[in-house]
């Protein structure tokens, strides 16, 4: 789609008001700012406290709302977030505003609004429920969960970045990194791993399950998320599997991750190095490899 | 991701300048605003403001940016700092101006010529192409601005909107065709008569 033939909105990019005004604009401008003398604020602040009070009474409602704040751009690191709690809503109306939700990150984009379902020290649901949002999710101990949903659908994520947007009867995931499970009505639709996004609509076609692929890393991420020693050695298995029967498979990049993982915590040094080995010599950098360099190193 | 945010501003700025606004001296803090002063005032316009709302609010960008001038840390980030700003107070004065039009009668002026234009067709096709923005949703407006009047890139639009490339994209897909629809109608209001 593109605008109409006529329409050269680039033309605007010079548009400027009449010099009087601009003149107005910046006089104005620096008369708000001169360095002000005198006790004014003795009247201002009683005053301006009154009227906040009024307005705070009048206009007060159960879902509190973030203060936008204004930032410069690249003026990061932020200072400590303001943390989400159960059943609280999380809105950006004028640019994106980040979160706490447990360990966990959410940036919600301007116009965005994200409820938190349930914040819990073990478990985090949102639901995206207008505009974007972008998650940050902190590795998750084998009980964890972080879910985030819109609509009908439901994004689960182990250990990854992945930003959800909604948009009329379709919504939008990224995956940034790590891998995302993505199920409608306790149904799993896809796996999408790092760097791949994918669009879910309302009533559009999808598949009716998992590829044998997607089937063997869901049910060894399944395990990992069990949690007990049989558990995650039955998921080394299935990773090796995987390995074994898909060695360019998508979810290489996945496997060599928690193959590291889980034999560093089943106390196989050796092996745990080994898969570290292999992971960093295709993805040297990001969070994940400095996490297995950690292990290599132990 | 590039890390330009301010590829071809219209009226660079030097680091000098910044510095200088930075350390205190206000000779150098007015010329940059002088020099913000046309795009933020164009930014207010294009995101659905009348004339008059739109110098309030670019002086009340201008003043916020030299009162947080000491936050705005490199000079490549300046565009996008002021246009952080410029929603924020585009959408105040917005909530304001929707209070004013309660218990004001209109004037007429919400529809008078924003920008200096050289003949009166520029004149005709900058009313039209306002009350197409006016019209368009918030988040439509921003990346039709940013892209197509300004020539923001698409990384450079993600960096300022705060959301993904992928984003801005299937923003600016839905915006222009937005537009179009808003276009179409405008021009079916003009040639019936209608306001």
């Amino acid at each position: 789609m593109s605008l109409p033939q006529e329409v050269d909105l680039s033309k605007l990019r010079e548009a400027s008001p009449a010099p009087a005004v601009a003149r107005r604009i910046v006089e104005g401008a620096m008369a708000r700012t001169a360095p002000r003398r005198g006790k004014g604020w003795l009247i201002a602040v009683p005053v301006a406290f009154a009227a906040g009070l009024a307005i705070a009474v009048v206009f007060l409602r159960p879902t509190p709302r973030p203060e936008i704040v204004v930032i410069a751009p690249q003026t990061l690191p932020l200072p400590a977030l303001p943390a989400l709690v159960s059943g609280q809503v999380a809105e950006a109306a004028l640019g994106p505003v980040p979160f706490r939700a447990g360990k966990h990150h959410v940036k919600v984009a301007a116009h965005g609004k994200v409820v938190a379902t349930k914040i819990e020290p073990r478990a985090v649901r949102l639901q995206v429920a207008a505009g974007a949002a972008r998650f940050e999710v902190q590795p998750l101990e084998a009980d964890e969960v972080f879910a985030v949903s819109a609509g009908a659908l439901t994004f689960e994520a182990v250990g990854t970045q992945f930003e959800v947007e909604v948009e009329g009867d379709c919504t939008r995931l990224e995956v940034q990194e790590g891998i995302v499970r993505v199920s409608r009505a306790g149904r799993e639709l896809e796996l999408v791993t790092e760097g791949k996004r994918g669009t879910f609509c309302e009533g559009a076609q999808v598949p009716e399950s998992l590829s044998e692929e997607d089937r063997l890393l869901s049910d060894a991420l399944d395990k990992v998320r069990g949690g007990s020693d049989a558990d995650l050695a039955e998921a080394t298995t299935i990773l090796r599997r995987y390995a074994e029967q898909y060695p360019a498979g998508v979810y290489r990049q996945e496997a060599l991750y928690y193959l590291a993982r889980l034999s560093h915590r089943l106390g196989r040094a050796d092996e745990a190095r080994a898969f570290a080995a292999k992971f960093l010599a295709s993805w040297p950098t990001g969070r994940r490899a400095d996490e297995l360099r950690a292990i290599a190193a132990k | 991701m590039s890390a330009v945010l301010d590829p071809a501003p219209q009226q660079p700025v030097g680091p000098t300048l910044l510095a200088r606004s930075q350390g205190g001296d206000r000779v150098a803090l007015e010329q940059l605003l002088a020099r913000n002063a046309n795009r933020v005032f164009r930014w207010a316009v294009l995101l659905g403001l009348s004339a008059a709302d739109a110098e309030d609010a670019a002086q009340e960008i201008l003043a916020t940016a030299a009162r947080r001038i000491a936050t705005c840390e490199a000079e490549a980030a300046l565009s996008s700092w002021l246009f952080q700003i410029t929603r924020r107070v585009v959408s105040n004065v917005r909530r304001g101006a929707w209070f004013r039009r309660m218990f004001k009668p209109k004037t007429g002026s919400e529809h008078a010529a924003a920008f200096e234009s050289p003949t009166a067709a520029d004149a005709e096709m900058e009313l039209a192409v306002r009350r197409c923005f006016q019209k368009l949703n918030p988040m439509h407006a921003e990346v039709l601005l940013l892209g197509e009047v300004e020539g923001y890139t698409r990384p450079e639009m993600a960096r300022m909107l705060g959301i993904a490339e992928g984003t801005v994209a299937s923003r600016v897909r839905l915006a222009k065709d937005a537009f179009k629809k808003r276009w179409d109608d405008t021009l079916a209001e003009v040639e019936g008569g209608g306001a």
